[in-house]
């Protein structure tokens, strides 16, 4: 008798046929991202060498001349004042959200609470879009950045919550005895111990909400106003945001406005690509 | 489980005090967005009662107030028929990039591979918009318009495509776009489940792929929450959408001709809501469908992945 256990072969066929299929399904899963890169670089790359790489970044948009199609200086600086703000509001919020989570593990009211953060994670963005426009934009009754921000910190906030709550879960007990056990209360030994041993780990969860924020759009869609070729003048007035301006543009007839759009997305993509391979470079030096 | 927790000095006590508003943040998030939806519904809920949501009627004229007439059904079917197409798309491709990645790509290639995929998960979804509204959409125009010819006695291709602006188009974009998200969820627990399982199953002889599908099998839970979540991705994308699909009022079974999902007729028709009487209310009455729908969805979601954490806690 052979050692091996003979298999019949119609198992085996399924079997050859079976791991066949996971792998040609994982690769036409990932192939589109690999389309998607091309396509965004090769368009975008064309109003970038029109207008100059600098230039692109800097300057406002042209687009009824196709042949200087000017850049997108304005709704760049708009993702720029939208990004700072809402990283502050959703940090402020988050940071302690995810504690109170981590903290208190076993109790049912931050069971609750993050229940709750999770259920808003994949909450359709467009209704938290609806709801500052009825609210702040209303009270102000103009779109304004504040609103934008607003709304994007409600969008990211859940994303940071569960991240700073899953790396204070993996930061060892001994530490914050020995804290406690230094006459620390809990509030400095959770604040300056525990927050900066996780750090690394809070940093990603932070670093991907930006990502996020960077290139949500529905949230913005009835609160910024969309203006895309000046400089947003105040944070209680409109202004732009670069994914914004791609979804209007590439809606208007003229090649000059799908010139801007394309580019726009190539350095919206460079951003987001950017802030995402920080993370996870993050990630791999994880080490107590 | 206690609700509260137990505290047992002073230092406890103001610690947790000073915590406890963050439970209060989703809390009026969710409670406040309720508000807002059904305040602004009121008066096309008022003046159309419940067929708001049942029918399938759009008329705006103009300075006609007495003349408007909204009805959501069409978008209320887009959402979940557009939703139910990325699922088909989306199941297969993530639980094979998740299988894959762990059980045959090379070591020294799995964090490419698996940076790869956190980037295409975090690709912003108005360039996977971009993309298929230049690109996607003309193929499927050919793919769909060969369907048609060969399958046309199917009700699912019934009708000749015209355009490549379809509700087929807009499925298979929000398929692509939330397989990654998906399969970085079920690889977590795929790569969680205990190695004794695997090692029983090639101890009675199983084949590589029947030791898989066993091992799929004990992450039920996590696969249907990751489809969950794929789910409320494709329910909630608005922009992405709007560029694809076509932007028409129609109920049909079949997936080649234009249509709606309501967060993309919000975002289509809400610019020019203002200058009717009822529109914005009913705008916010399809928000008002579509926050239920994500409220289910996403518990469903929640649900499941407690159940496979618990389920992982007990093995």
């Amino acid at each position: 008798m052979s050692s091996h256990p003979r298999i019949e072969a119609s198992r085996r066929i399924k079997n050859v046929a079976g791991v066949a299929a996971i792998i040609v399904l994982a690769a036409l899963a990932l192939s589109p991202l690999f389309h998607i890169v091309a396509v965004v670089v090769l368009n975008g790359l064309r109003a970038i060498e029109l207008t100059g790489p600098l230039d692109f970044l800097a300057a406002p948009p042209n687009p009824q001349n196709p042949r200087h199609p000017g850049g997108i200086g304005p709704a760049l600086a708009g993702t720029a004042i939208l990004v700072a703000l809402t990283s502050i509001f959703s940090i402020a919020l988050a940071l302690p959200t995810g504690v109170f989570v981590a903290e208190f593990r076993r109790a049912g009211i931050s069971r609750l609470t993050l229940v709750l953060t999770l259920i808003l994670v994949e909450f359709p963005t467009v209704l938290v879009g609806l709801t500052v426009y009825a609210t702040e934009v209303k009270w102000v009754q103009r779109y304004n950045m504040l609103a934008g921000a607003i709304a994007l910190a409600i969008v990211v906030l859940p994303y940071m919550a569960v991240h700073v709550s899953e790396a204070l879960r993996h930061v060892p007990k001994d530490l914050r005895e020995a804290a406690f056990s230094l006459g620390a209360s809990r509030l400095k030994t959770v604040y300056e111990v525990v927050l900066s041993v996780a750090r690394r780990g809070i940093l990603v969860g932070i670093l991907i909400g930006v990502a996020k924020a960077a290139g949500e759009t529905a949230p913005l869609l009835f609160t910024v106003g969309g203006f895309f070729d000046t400089y947003p003048s105040g944070l209680l007035k409109p202004g732009g945001a670069v994914p914004l301006m791609i979804y209007e543009y590439i809606q208007q007839p003229g090649q000059g406005y799908h010139m801007l759009a394309w580019g726009a997305a190539l350095v919206l993509m460079v951003i987001v690509f950017a802030v995402m391979i920080i993370a996870r470079m993050g990630v791999k030096e994880v080490r107590l | 489980m206690p609700l509260m927790p137990r505290l047992r000095s002073r230092d406890d006590h103001r610690f947790f005090a000073l915590h406890l508003p963050t439970t209060f943040i989703a809390l009026l998030i969710l409670l406040s967005m309720l508000t807002v939806l059904v305040l602004y519904s009121l008066p096309i809920l008022h003046r159309e009662g419940l067929s708001v949501f049942t029918t399938n009627v759009w008329k705006a004229p103009e300075n006609n107030p007495q003349g408007e007439r909204y009805g959501l059904a069409a978008a209320i079917y887009g959402t979940l028929y557009t939703g139910l197409i990325a699922l088909m798309v989306s199941t297969p491709l993530a639980v094979s990039l998740a299988v894959a990645i762990e059980e045959f790509v090379p070591r020294r290639l799995q964090g490419l591979v698996s940076t790869l995929t956190d980037l295409m998960a975090a690709t912003p979804t108005i360039i996977y918009g971009l993309w298929a509204m230049a690109y996607l959409a003309p193929l499927m125009l050919k793919v769909l318009s060969f369907l048609h010819r060969y399958l046309g006695w199917l009700p699912f291709f019934s009708q000749p495509p015209v355009t490549g602006y379809t509700i087929a188009t807009a499925g298979v974009m929000l398929g692509i776009m939330s397989t990654p998200y998906a399969a970085s969820v079920i690889r977590e627990a795929y790569k969680m489940i205990p190695s004794h399982l695997r090692e029983a199953a090639y101890s009675l002889g199983a084949t590589r792929f029947e030791a898989i599908r066993l091992l799929l099998s004990t992450i039920k839970p996590s696969i249907i929450a990751a489809l969950a979540l794929a789910f409320a991705r494709a329910v909630g994308e608005t922009v992405a959408v709007s560029l694809v699909i076509g932007n028409s009022f129609t109920i049909s079974p079949s997936v080649t001709v234009p249509g709606y999902t309501i967060s993309s007729l919000i975002a289509a028709q809400f610019p020019n809501a203002g200058f009717y009487k009822y529109m914005t209310s009913a705008l916010f009455a399809g928000g008002l469908a579509l926050f239920f729908i994500g409220l289910v969805v996403n518990a469903v979601a929640v649900y499941y992945m407690r159940k496979w954490e618990e389920e992982i806690g007990h093995v």
